[in-house]
């Protein structure tokens, strides 16, 4: 009875895993539940000296373990990378029936260990994902929270029209001055000096308000250096969480990929075959096999016994 | 062989089959001492060079090996695999080499009825054998001690496949102790097959360190090879796959084994006295 599996892709260890499995003690007891192995086993025109449990087997699992060691075989062939299951028992139905369970264990057990690759595959970059992008909302809330609080959206646009204001202001500054200049010169005693310098004066308030406004030092003036300094560190941390956020998607991607090629498979290459007559115990073999070691058994005796007389006088 | 002279020869005639092979024994045990002291005289250590002889050679060869060796090859340490393949190996070249014209040596001895030149050879392989035994136990004393290596994983399966080399050394030197009486070319030859024999007898691959294709060669002609794959075995546990037939082993010694003593039952006619 010779059933044939192979496992694709080129790693023989995951072949081994199913030789090591249908050679193991927890397929002894799947063979136990599902087909009856003990029945199997014992049946009443099994002779009397091979059946388990026998008059020279203990009765219990251990010795049943060796027994059924003795009874299955499944071997790798290590330049086809195809393993071979034989199994022998009583009558040819049940060693088809066992084989055939063993082939659906070891396909339920490759199909384990597939899903098994997949998840912890699947799983490892998936969690990363999940937690960056958690971070990613995190630093959004915190960008909220610091647009509330300082009442601003973003400082470095809001900077732009206040320094035009500002550089509008000193234009008009440098006018005034000019203007007020020439009046000097022209006519001294003209009132419209007076109006001159409390412009100028009024325009330099703005000015300085406008300054402290962007770049100020004084604590309350409004100044946008220190939110800046605040929004520039939330904003980098972003850029930098959405780049870790995209290369982790290609990663997931590529994760996923992988895991569809890695998929093993059970191919029976043979289904087990129902043999139409007993092929054990090899009767001719093991009687010619018998009469020569016997013969050689013999030979050797009565040469030593032979060796042996000489040493008696005669 | 002095208390041989001195019991009267009447004791031993019309034995019966036990007698007969209880006064082999005593013959064998005899020649054994008789070897051991005509080898080795009371010089010096005196007899301890039964001991000493094959642990100069496994002991030297051991130490040069563990020095100039990588102290791994295929993820087994050097020095066991040193030893594994070693001991069983000086074993056959010494029994094979002190089996060749072992009779006309002692041809004088074939004087005395009582000694027959089966005794003569079995005397002589099994000091070889005790010897080099003694100085195994040594040298795996030594190296684990000194940390070179682990006691076997398995002593039964180390034992039995040194014991299946034994088995089959004893067969062809018997073999060989008749061949080398008959023909001259043969005894000046042999150490220079046994040497020949190197890569035949596996001592120093694993068999599944050569390629499939060439296998075969140790694993179904050499008996040598099988009972040291056995060895390693026992030795490495899990760590290697062995190659080896225990119906292979047996059935190559006992038909080795049955030839030998044929061969020695039937030597007395073709050795030279001298």
């Amino acid at each position: 009875m010779v059933g044939l599996l192979e496992a694709n892709h080129g790693g023989t260890q995951d072949t081994y895993a199913v030789q090591d499995y249908m050679m193991s003690r927890d397929a002894l007891r799947m063979l136990i539940q599902k087909v009856d192995l003990r029945a199997v086993f014992s049946r009443s025109y099994a002779d009397f000296l091979a059946k388990f449990p026998s008059i020279v087997t203990r009765n219990d699992f251990e010795s049943f373990y060796s027994f059924y060691l003795t009874h299955v075989k499944a071997q790798i062939d290590e330049e086809t990378g195809i393993s071979h299951l034989k199994v022998r028992t009583f009558s040819a139905e049940d060693s088809q029936k066992v084989a055939q369970a063993l082939l659906d264990a070891g396909e339920k057990l490759v199909n384990e260990m597939n899903d098994r690759q997949r998840y912890n595959t699947l799983h490892a970059v998936q969690s990363e994902l999940d937690v960056t992008l958690k971070e990613l909302h995190e630093t959004e809330m915190q960008l909220a929270a610091y647009r509330y609080s300082n009442e601003t959206i973003d400082p470095m646009k809001q900077a732009v029209p206040m320094m035009g204001t500002a550089l509008s202001l000193e234009a008009t500054l440098s006018m005034m001055e000019a203007e007020k200049k020439q009046l000097d010169l022209t006519a001294p005693h003209s009132p419209l000096r007076k109006v001159y310098a409390q412009r100028i004066a009024s325009i330099q308030t703005q000015m300085k308000n406008a300054q402290a406004h962007i770049t100020g030092h004084e604590m309350n003036s409004g100044s946008l250096v220190p939110k800046l300094l605040g929004y520039d560190e939330l904003a980098v941390k972003k850029t930098i969480i959405e780049k870790k956020l995209a290369a982790e998607t290609t990663a997931l991607e590529m994760a996923k990929a992988q895991a569809d090629r890695q998929m093993l498979y059970v191919t029976v290459v043979a289904q087990p075959s129902l043999p139409d007559y007993a092929a054990y115990p090899r009767t001719a073999v093991f009687i010619v096999l018998t009469f020569i070691t016997m013969l050689i058994f013999y030979v050797i005796g009565s040469l030593l016994v032979s060796g042996a007389k000489e040493h008696t006088l005669q | 062989m002095v208390n041989k002279k001195v019991r009267s020869a009447k004791k031993h005639v019309n034995l019966t089959l036990s007698q007969s092979i209880l006064t082999q024994l005593r013959v064998i045990y005899a020649l054994i001492m008789r070897e051991t002291l005509t080898r080795y005289g009371r010089e010096n250590i005196g007899f301890l060079w039964v001991v000493g002889e094959p642990i100069l050679f496994c002991g030297g060869v051991t130490i040069m090996w563990t020095l100039v060796r990588p102290s791994h090859e295929h993820g087994l340490r050097m020095t066991a695999m040193v030893v594994t393949g070693y001991v069983p190996l000086v074993l056959f070249r010494h029994a094979v080499v002190r089996s060749t014209k072992a009779y006309a040596v002692n041809s004088s001895l074939l004087y005395h009825r009582l000694v027959t030149p089966l005794d003569i050879i079995t005397a002589r392989i099994t000091l070889e054998v005790i010897g080099v035994m003694m100085a195994a136990i040594l040298v795996l004393c030594g190296a684990v001690s000194l940390g070179y290596m682990e006691l076997p994983e398995d002593w039964a399966l180390t034992l039995s496949g040194f014991g299946f080399v034994v088995f089959f050394t004893y067969g062809i030197s018997f073999i060989f102790s008749y061949l080398t009486e008959r023909s001259d070319l043969l005894e000046k030859t042999v150490s220079v097959l046994t040497y020949l024999a190197l890569p035949w007898t596996g001592a120093f691959v694993m068999i599944d360190w050569i390629p499939p294709k060439y296998r075969w060669v140790l694993e179904y002609t050499s008996p040598i090879a099988n009972g040291i794959e056995m060895m390693r075995s026992g030795f490495f546990g899990s760590k290697v796959v062995p190659h080896y037939s225990i119906c292979f082993m047996t059935y190559t010694s006992l038909l080795t084994f049955m030839v030998g003593v044929y061969l020695c039952l039937r030597v007395r006619p073709h050795i030279e006295l001298s």
